[in-house]
């Protein structure tokens, strides 16, 4: 199941995958949109040629669309043709070759369109997503008695979105895999109503990340295969895929491969994708449109900077983030995000100098951005009591779940264990369920006392107690350090 | 035959008192991986499917809640109200949420240690010690009697490799160990001070009951009621490699209504403390300058002090500071590292912080020179410029009488320079401190 790393992108770019061991110089990548559209034409013929469809090739025949059997998917019908023949450029001319098995990447009918680019194209066939086999069981092993009893758990039979506004992201999880396999009675979606059945399936892998099944969400995902494939592309030259699947399948992919640089180029990727679109929405004088994608553009800049952290290459994030305009607003996330890495890698002055006040003022700012950071820096510095001062001046002007539990862990570090249990606790109390606030909560129960599990156990009952929030309802019990 | 058992005499009860310990590392910002929400065709809540037109409306939506670090939610409220709600019900009050940093991986909000993680040379081992009454569950076999425990005690030693022991002072604050006088790594002297808690002496008691310790080493409580707990905390520096034990004993008064008995234990906690920067220096000489006017009239000879430092530890190094200190009177020294590129000579103070930023122009991707960060196992070079004062600069030289020249010792051939100070910074600002042993060079040729 490892075509997506090294499989032949479509758009006929030469790069090569998962083979680069040096580093590839990502500014390859940003070609100005001018150079895409050229690209983007002259590759269009091309496409027609190799169309990859997963399950199908390997087969010349394709099954008919309507009712698929299951199409026979042994791991050898998978097995990637001949390295060579992928990295060679696409053929421009638009006879097909002979059928051959196996050597649909490069060539190949396909399916009876590739005679030309003039002839329908048929819909894509997404029975593989709709298998049974490829969706793990999720049973409430690992979620505390209190939750699994309670009343509150969700009915079979609670549409989807319901689900997800409550926060029962396993029920969710279940009931898409569900309504994709056509289990439980309702039935399967068309096989090519392919809005809805990535939709379910993007469902389905962000609430396995949600619930702390990121493996067996990266083990899902791989019935995709190389989201970049021309199976995914549509009448009008776009990805159908939606965009907020193919953000997740990155990382997932990274994941799986255990390779983050993946992850960057595909961002890089995406990001070349969307300054194509941005262009042909500015062409189109399609306002709303350029807004979209000039936001996710800035969405992948900051991913980037993420996948650099997560690679522990702390510099090439600072000079990443350094390189992104501000764009959102004058709300000082970009100056906090740029702060936080500076506190991540240990440089607490830089930190400090990332959010400045202005120019002549003296005293405590009142920018609540800058007195976080502050706060922050202080605990950085080994101050906690200056920093636990400014989270209390902080928690008078906001409920802010992060003012309370930073607040919190400040108590602990100044001697006083039993003021910040209280208040951790009083957090719950008003609905606040967070991973970190349970963690640092337990904590503290395990440092208080010979009997935790107790103290923890009853913390159990109180979280299951609280009305369902999207935020999220159902824990597991290594939430509760159980 | 009926064995009667009859009780030992040494009763082995569980202790009332129990004692945790957690280290008091930085805490840590929690990662994010912040979700798109789905967007969710029509079909799926009717139950009849279908086929759907191409294109569903696309917006760039806020994240998941869920998939935050934290809730960007108010307190609780009805199910399904937002936050955006709560912002026009209570107008003084900030949106919560709004702080938070998505996309971004890391957000604003901290969790404590979860892991005793390692020890390195140079650190501050800061510990919290709990010394808990845990209340006897109600109805336990109906034989609970109720215990007063008083007078409580903890005192806390911290044995090192060389055999040291030292009473620890017992404090309140975590903070750093910025006595800054740390001793040499390979200096058995007796300075192993005792490092008292932070300067932040300022620290109120919470519990009227409690007596301030600020400067003991046995942190004493009149009385510990059930369910509460008697907190303290230290700070240690560490400056030697190897296994180190810190020693815990807590004792307490135990009284029932018809006895009482005092009562002690003790826990022993080991771990190992491992270096974090190998330094290999290498001393030379340079061509000698002329001699300096109103001086002794002798050339001043000069060395390059070459250093190398080694990230030999498993976290990310920044490096802070690398300056040379106590630096014999007589001897000057210059900064060719990146704090000191562009400014003048020191008189074996630093010269500037390190920083030097706030002079240069703030273009964020061409800044001042940035601190060396290292990654396990990169090392960074260093270079110093050792010269003779020469005497007669008279420059505020506290020391020499004015005019005089102060001479340059030698022992036995050979020159000390001073000892090199170095400061780094960890994840989260982690501070760590050391002083390598006394530098010199034997390079001294005869005037």
């Amino acid at each position: 199941m490892d075509q997506e790393s090294s499989s032949q992108h479509p758009k006929g770019h030469q790069r090569t995958r998962s083979a680069v061991k040096g580093s590839t110089p990502l500014a390859s990548h940003l070609l100005p949109p001018q150079q895409q559209t050229d690209q983007q034409t002259s590759s269009s013929h091309a496409e027609q040629q190799h169309q990859m469809i997963p399950g199908g090739h390997g087969h010349q025949a394709r099954a008919p669309v309507s009712g698929s059997p299951l199409l026979p998917r042994s791991p050898a019908a998978h097995s990637p043709a001949p390295p060579h023949s992928r990295r060679q450029p696409p053929p421009l001319s638009l006879s097909p070759a002979g059928p051959s098995p196996r050597m649909s990447f490069s060539s190949g009918p396909g399916s009876g369109a590739a005679s030309g680019r003039g002839a329908p194209r048929p819909p894509p066939d997404f029975s593989h997503l709709l298998r049974p086999d490829i969706y793990h069981e999720l049973a409430p092993l690992n979620v505390p008695p209190p939750f699994r009893q309670s009343a509150k758990q969700p009915s079979a039979s609670t549409p989807i979105p319901d689900l997800l506004a409550g926060g029962h992201f396993r029920a969710a999880a279940v009931a898409a895999a569900q309504a994709l396999t056509g289990a439980n009675g309702a039935p399967a979606p068309d096989l090519a109503d392919h809005a809805l059945i990535l939709s379910l399936f993007y469902v389905r892998l962000a609430c396995l990340t949600l619930i702390d099944a990121t493996a067996l969400a990266t083990q899902e995902v791989k019935a995709l295969e190389d989201l970049n494939a021309t199976f995914y592309v549509d009448e009008t030259g776009h990805n159908l895929i939606p965009w907020e699947l193919r953000i997740l399948a990155v990382r997932l992919q990274a994941i799986s491969f255990a390779d983050q640089r993946r992850a960057v180029m595909s961002y890089y990727d995406l990001a070349r994708e969307a300054r194509l679109r941005l262009a042909e929405a500015a062409a189109k004088h399609d306002n709303s449109e350029k807004q979209l994608w000039r936001e996710r553009l800035n969405d992948l800049g900051v991913r980037v900077a993420g996948v650099l952290v997560e690679m522990d290459d702390l510099k090439g994030a600072v000079e990443h983030l350094a390189s992104l305009k501000e764009s959102d607003n004058g709300s000082g996330k970009m100056q906090m995000a740029r702060a936080l890495l500076w506190l991540h890698l240990g440089d607490v002055d830089a930190a400090r100098g990332c959010v400045k006040p202005a120019e002549g003022s003296e005293g405590p700012s009142d920018n609540m951005t800058e007195r976080i950071l502050h706060a922050l820096c202080d605990m950085a510095d080994g101050k906690y009591s200056e920093a636990l001062n400014q989270w209390e001046e902080l928690s008078k002007v906001s409920d802010d779940e992060m003012i309370g539990v930073n607040r919190g862990v400040c108590l602990l570090y100044v001697g006083r264990l039993q003021e910040g249990k209280d208040l951790l606790e009083g957090l719950v109390d008003s609905g606040r369920t967070s991973h970190t606030l349970l963690f640092n909560l337990t904590t503290m129960y395990e440092l208080c006392t010979e009997r935790s599990r107790t103290l923890k156990v009853q913390l159990t009952e109180k979280v299951a107690a609280l009305e369902p929030t999207s935020f999220g309802w159902e824990k597991t019990n290594a939430d509760f350090k159980l | 035959m009926n064995h009667q058992r009859f009780p030992s005499h040494e009763v082995k009860e569980p202790h009332s008192v129990s004692l945790k310990v957690l280290r008091l590392s930085r805490p840590s910002l929690v990662p994010q991986f912040p979700l798109h929400p789905p967007v969710i065709p029509p079909s799926l809540t009717s139950p009849i499917g279908g086929t759907l037109p191409a294109a569903l409306p696309q917006r760039h939506l806020p994240p998941l809640p869920a998939s935050l670090a934290y809730s960007p939610l108010g307190p609780i409220k009805k199910h399904g109200e937002d936050a955006h709600e709560a912002e026009s019900a209570g107008g003084e009050r900030t949106r919560d949420g709004y702080y938070n940093t998505e996309p971004f991986i890391l957000s604003p909000i901290v969790n404590l240690p979860p892991s005793f993680g390692s020890a390195y040379v140079g650190e501050t081992f800061s510990c919290t010690l709990c010394a808990n009454h845990n209340a006897p569950p109600i109805g336990e076999g109906g034989t609970s009697v109720k215990k007063t425990i008083r007078d409580v005690k903890i005192e806390a030693e911290m044995q090192t490799p060389s055999g040291q022991t030292t009473k620890l002072v017992l404090g309140d604050t975590a903070g750093d160990d910025n006595a800054g006088s740390g001793s040499s790594i390979a200096n058995m002297d007796n300075d192993n001070a005792i490092t008292g808690s932070n300067a932040s002496g300022s620290e109120d008691s919470n519990n009227t009951t409690e007596a301030k310790t600020e400067t003991e080493t046995i942190a004493t409580l009149d009385l510990l009621p059930p369910s509460t707990t008697l907190q303290k905390i230290l700070n240690f520096g560490l400056k030697e490699e190897g296994t180190h034990v810190l020693g815990v004993t807590v004792s307490y008064y135990e009284a029932t209504e018809t006895s009482g008995r005092t009562r002690a234990f003790r826990k022993m906690y080991q771990f190992i403390c491992k270096p974090s920067l190998i330094v290999r220096t290498k001393a030379g000489p340079l061509p000698s300058l002329p001699p300096v006017k109103a001086g002794n009239g002798k050339r001043r000879r000069r060395w390059v002090l070459e250093a190398q430092l080694e990230n030999c530890s498993e976290d990310a190094i920044l490096l802070e500071k690398a300056q040379l200190a106590e630096v014999q009177r007589g001897l000057k020294w210059r900064d060719c590292n990146w704090a000191g590129i562009g400014v003048g000579v020191g008189q074996g103070e630093s010269t500037i912080t390190g920083e030097g930023r706030s002079q240069q122009s703030q273009d964020q991707s061409q800044g001042p020179p940035r601190r060396p960060f290292l990654q396990p196992g990169e090392s960074e070079q260093l270079c110093f410029i050792i010269e003779e004062k020469g005497g007669g600069e008279g420059d505020g030289d506290e020391q020499g009488e004015e005019g005089k020249a102060v001479e340059v010792e030698e022992k036995n051939g050979r020159i000390d320079f001073g000892v090199m100070a170095l400061a780094w910074r960890t994840e989260m600002g982690n501070r760590g401190s050391l002083l390598t042993l006394t530098l010199g060079t034997k390079h001294v040729k005869p005037r």
